[in-house]
């Protein structure tokens, strides 16, 4: 046996595959050759030590804690972000948001048509949405089970929204501006059980004034969320735009592009592909987009340099960027 | 609760079936966490964040692995992103790895003996942090975690040939620091 061979055998002494000859032979060569010897004794060594570390280690309990509560933080939010995603409720909202003049919709059992603010039940909701004119919705805490209150931005101007612990949503309403609005004529006022009954009579308020749905306004009503949503999320979409660039090191590259969309408050998952490239998924706020593409863009090996594409300023987008070999 | 219905919950947002579900893998993903970071706080901090990125995606696991191979992937991936970021990072000392994830010192250790095993483990954690994270995590995923080459291609994302090839060429890195160590490990193993 050769050194060479010798060395070939190393990994199958390690995963205790070797056979009893191909053993003997080992040992053998081991017998003269002091370096070959030396190789075996550490491969003996590494897979004795290895057989010490243990597959499953304790975690810290203050880690096991923070964990936890993180993700249940997470629960939290994610379940107010999902609302303005749901198909029903955006197609309502969208609805309304072209109206002319804004119809709210209440949705709920025992909501006193006085400006009374707190409902009477704690799953009793109020939804608002976006008039053609832009005023924006704010919330009011009006539940009985003290809610967490986040902020949606929505075409500069925020609206707040309440997560009601108990319901398990999150609704973006103001009632108190409703009341007023109402009052001065500009707003209807409508009072539905629950949340079939709303959708109903928005789409009966729909119909008796028809309505010109402008495709404009309708990313207006998808800006609705607190951050990017993750991929995970946006991934049921298809990417607004792609940019395909080569590099050097695909690995390295894809790095660097992870780094920059959390540098530009969005979310990336790099997925391998055949021949060496890679697929990166990226969420961005649109505001972000071109500043990040061009960022991406200087990572480009090739010649002649890549054209960026345009990317709407709205809301949050999904891009697709194919990271490939340098020739 | 069985687990495919702690899955289904998990994926309606029931965090109360996510922390069930996963508290039977977190010691695992520490486990990988700590031998790929090198240390505890980091270990910890990517524990964590890999918590978070099997929630935010388990709606999206349709089983087409096991759900511990889909778990632990997304843990090596966190680990992966967590260390390309802190390149720069100085090392941290390795006292705090010696402590976790080895099996229990025999009693019967004479001090020097004791002393001995813990510069002897603490050397090899030092190796393996030194292998550049491709490597790593091919080894800590075979040698240590003991998963097999199909299911740790699966978990890394590609093939069996590229994971053969990076557990040769990270043991034969390992063994050679060994073997330049060797008045030490001769003392410890005989």
């Amino acid at each position: 046996m050769t050194c060479e061979e010798l060395n070939g055998l190393l990994d199958r002494l390690m995963d205790g595959e070797l056979t009893e000859d191909e053993r003997r032979a080992l040992d053998a060569h081991g017998a003269e050759c002091p370096e070959c010897a030396g190789q075996i004794r550490a491969t003996l060594q590494m897979k004795a030590l290895f057989e010490e570390m243990e597959p499953e280690v304790d975690v810290p309990l203050a880690a096991q804690a923070s964990w936890r509560s993180a993700v249940r933080e997470e629960a939290q939010k994610s379940k107010a972000a999902q609302v303005p995603q749901k198909a029903d409720r955006r197609r309502l909202i969208r609805w309304i948001g072209s109206a002319a003049a804004a119809v709210v919709v209440l949705v709920g059992v025992g909501l006193a048509l006085n400006g009374s603010l707190s409902p009477r039940k704690a799953n009793d909701t109020v939804m608002l949405a976006e008039t053609a004119g832009g005023a924006a919705a704010k919330s009011v805490a009006a539940s009985e089970a003290a809610p967490e209150v986040g902020m949606i931005e929505t075409d500069g101007e925020s609206a707040a929204y309440e997560t009601n612990a108990v319901q398990e949503e999150s609704v973006a309403f103001e009632a108190e501006a409703a009341y007023e609005a109402n009052a001065a004529g500009e707003m209807e006022l409508f009072e539905a059980e629950d949340f079939d009954a709303a959708e109903d009579m928005g789409e009966k308020a729909v119909a008796a004034e028809p309505l010109e749905v402008a495709e404009e306004e309708a990313p207006m009503m998808m800006a609705m969320e607190s951050a990017p949503a993750t991929c995970g999320a946006l991934a049921q979409q298809a990417p607004a735009c792609e940019l395909s660039i080569r590099v050097k090191d695909v690995d390295d590259a894809c790095g660097v592009i992870v780094d920059l969309a959390e540098e530009f408050e969005g979310s990336a998952d790099v997925q391998s592909v055949e021949g060496g490239s890679a697929n990166v998924y990226v969420a961005l706020y649109g505001r972000n987009a071109a500043d990040f593409l061009k960022a991406v863009a200087k990572l480009d090996a090739s010649e002649g340099g890549v054209d960026l594409p345009a990317v709407s300023e709205e809301g949050s987008l999904l891009m697709l960027l194919v990271v490939g070999p340098a020739e | 609760m069985e687990e495919s219905l702690l899955i289904q919950r998990a994926s309606e947002g029931d965090a109360a079936a996510f922390n069930t579900l996963l508290g039977q893998h977190e010691r695992r993903m520490y486990a990988v966490a700590l031998r790929m970071c090198g240390n505890p706080e980091d270990a910890q901090d990517c524990l964590q964040e890999a918590m978070l990125r099997v929630y935010r995606a388990i709606s999206g696991f349709k089983g087409q692995s096991s759900f511990g191979t889909w778990v632990y992937r997304i843990t090596m991936n966190t680990c992966l992103d967590e260390l390309r970021k802190r390149k720069n990072r100085p090392n941290t000392s390795l006292d705090g790895l010696v402590d976790a994830g080895w099996s229990p010192a025999d009693e019967g250790d004479t001090p020097e003996r004791h002393a001995l095993r813990v510069e002897v483990r603490a050397s090899l954690q030092g190796f393996i942090r030194e292998l550049p994270e491709d490597m790593r995590a091919a080894i800590v995923l075979r040698d240590i975690q003991g998963y097999a080459y199909e299911e740790i291609a699966q978990m890394l994302d590609t093939n069996v040939g590229t994971i053969k090839s990076r557990i040769s060429r990270g043991r034969e890195k390992l063994r050679e620091k060994i073997a330049g160590k060797s008045e030490l490990f001769d003392k410890y193993r005989v």
